[in-house]
C-alpha cells in the first residue's frame, strides 16, 4: 500500500473590499489561503488552487467575467464553495432565487443528504436561530438548472434547497448555500457550528484530494 | 440620461436587489466600483456608497469623489469605511448588536439622535435607528454630530466642508433594505432618497 501525505490545501477567495474578509480567511498552520482581489482587470488564475471560497458579500459582477473559468476549474476536478447569493449566472448547473419577503419567523431548517458527514457533530438549530431569533443565516434558495437529482444538503421550511452539496453532477465539487456565511468565523472564541461546518467541507476536500492521489499512486 | 442619485456598487446581491426595488427604481442608478473611471459623478444629485462596499476601490477613487464633492455634490457614506476613506475621520469595529429588539428592546443601540437634523426631524423615533457597523472616533473637526451610540460614540455626522455636503452613518440601510429583515426599513430610505433626491438641502418628506 502506499502511503500518501496530502500537501496543505490550497483555498483562494474571492475578495471584493469589504470589511473583516481577511479575519475569515486568515492564514493559521492550514490552509493556506490566497486572496483573489477584484479589481478592473479582475482575471484569476485558478491553476494552483484547490478550492475556490465566493464568501457572503461578493462581487457577482466580476464572477460573471470569469463565468468559463470558473466553470473550466470545476470540470478539472476543482472544489467551488460559495456563500453568497450569485444573482448573475456562473455557478455550473444551479441559479440563486432571491426571496427577501419570506417571513424569518417561519424559517427552521431540515438536514437532507449528507453523504460527507458535514453536519456531524454539528446543531443545526445554530443555523436557525442567532439568540432565539429565526431566519438569520440563509437568504433566498437554490435552484438546479441541470436535470439530475438535486443533491439538497439543507432545506428550508418550504422544502426549498439552502444549501447543495453536489459530487454527482460535476467532476468537481460545489458546496453552495443560499448567501449563508461560512469561513473562520469567530475563530478566536473556539470553533463555533459555522467555522465546523467549513472545516468539516474543506475536511471531505481533503478525503477527496487523498483518494485521487491515491489512484494516481496507485 | 443619469437617474438622481448614483449608488456605488461592489457587486453585492443585496445593493442589486435594492436599485432594482420598484419603488426606488426610478431614483438610484448603479455605479459599479470598478467602472468608476468612465463615469462622471457631477451628473449626480448625490452619490451614495452603501455597506459592503470596496474600500480599497473606494480609497484609489478618493480624488474623484474629493472633485465632486469640491463642486458641490452630496456624498453619502454608510457602514465601514476602515481606511480613513476621508481626511480627519477614523472608523472602528464595534459589537454589532442586531438582536437588541428582541432580548433589549429598551437598550437600543442609538441612544440620541439630533432631532433638528432635516432627515431625522419627520422620522418617529423608532425608524431612527437600528443596529450599527462601528463607531467614528475620528470626524473632521467642525463637523456636526447627528447621532450617538449607546457607549455615546459618534455613528452619524456630517459635514459641508469639503464643498458639498458629506453626510456619514454606520448604519447600512441600503443592504438591510435589500435584505428585508428590518420591515419598518422603508420610512427611513424613503425619507434619506428624497432627502439625497434633493441634495440634502430640503426637509425629508415621508
Amino acid at each position: 500500500m502506499v502511503q500518501v501525505v496530502a500537501p496543505p490545501l490550497r483555498v483562494a477567495y474571492i475578495d471584493n473590499g469589504i470589511e473583516g474578509l481577511a479575519k475569515a480567511f486568515q492564514n493559521r498552520e492550514e490552509p493556506f489561503y490566497t486572496p483573489l482581489t477584484v479589481t478592473r482587470d479582475f482575471n484569476p488564475d485558478l491553476t494552483d488552487t484547490d478550492v475556490l471560497v465566493v464568501p457572503n458579500g461578493s462581487d457577482h459582477i466580476a464572477m460573471a467575467k470569469i463565468a468559463d473559468r470558473v466553470a473550466d476549474f470545476v470540470a478539472a476536478g476543482g472544489a467551488l464553495f460559495c456563500f453568497d447569493g450569485w444573482f448573475t449566472d456562473w455557478v455550473p448547473g444551479y441559479r440563486w432565487v432571491a426571496d427577501p419577503d419570506t417571513p424569518t419567523a417561519e424559517v427552521r431548517y431540515r438536514l437532507g443528504e449528507d453523504p460527507a458527514g458535514l453536519f456531524d457533530q454539528i446543531n443545526l438549530d445554530d443555523f436557525i436561530f442567532m439568540e432565539g431569533i429565526s431566519g438569520w443565516w440563509a437568504c433566498g434558495s437554490i435552484q438546479a438548472t441541470h436535470n439530475q437529482p438535486m443533491p439538497t444538503l439543507l432545506h428550508d421550511s418550504w422544502r426549498r434547497a439552502v444549501a447543495v452539496w453536489d459530487t454527482q453532477t460535476t467532476p468537481g465539487l460545489l458546496f453552495l448555500t443560499a448567501s449563508g456565511p461560512l469561513g473562520e468565523y469567530g475563530l478566536d472564541q473556539g470553533p463555533g457550528s459555522l467555522a465546523r461546518l467549513y472545516h468539516n467541507a474543506l475536511d471531505a476536500v481533503r478525503r477527496r484530494l487523498a483518494a485521487a492521489a491515491c489512484r494516481s499512486e496507485a | 440620461m443619469k437617474k438622481p442619485i448614483g449608488l456605488v456598487f461592489n457587486g453585492v446581491w443585496s445593493q442589486h436587489l435594492f436599485a432594482e426595488a420598484s419603488e426606488f427604481k426610478k431614483a438610484y442608478e448603479l455605479v459599479y466600483i470598478h467602472d468608476l473611471a468612465d463615469i462622471d459623478l457631477s451628473g449626480y444629485q448625490a452619490v451614495v456608497v452603501p455597506f459592503q462596499s470596496n474600500g480599497a476601490a473606494m480609497h484609489a477613487h478618493r480624488e474623484q469623489f474629493l472633485t465632486y464633492l469640491a463642486k458641490g455634490g452630496f456624498l453619502a457614506l454608510f457602514g465601514d469605511h476602515a481606511d480613513g476613506f476621508l481626511p480627519d475621520t477614523q472608523w472602528e469595529e464595534r459589537h454589532v448588536d442586531n438582536t437588541w429588539w428582541k432580548n433589549r428592546p429598551d437598550q437600543p443601540p442609538i441612544t440620541w439622535t439630533d432631532e433638528s437634523h432635516p432627515l431625522y426631524g419627520e422620522l418617529a423615533p423608532r425608524h431612527r435607528g437600528w443596529h450599527h457597523h462601528g463607531v467614528y472616533t475620528q470626524i473632521p473637526p467642525g463637523a456636526r454630530v447627528v447621532q450617538k451610540s449607546r457607549a455615546d460614540e459618534i455613528v452619524t455626522w456630517q459635514t459641508d466642508q469639503f464643498g458639498g455636503l458629506v453626510f456619514a452613518s454606520t448604519k447600512d440601510p441600503i443592504v438591510e433594505h435589500g435584505i428585508r429583515q428590518i420591515r419598518h426599513l422603508h420610512h427611513y430610505v424613503q425619507a434619506f432618497t428624497n432627502w439625497a433626491w434633493a441634495g440634502g438641502e430640503m426637509p425629508a418628506h415621508v
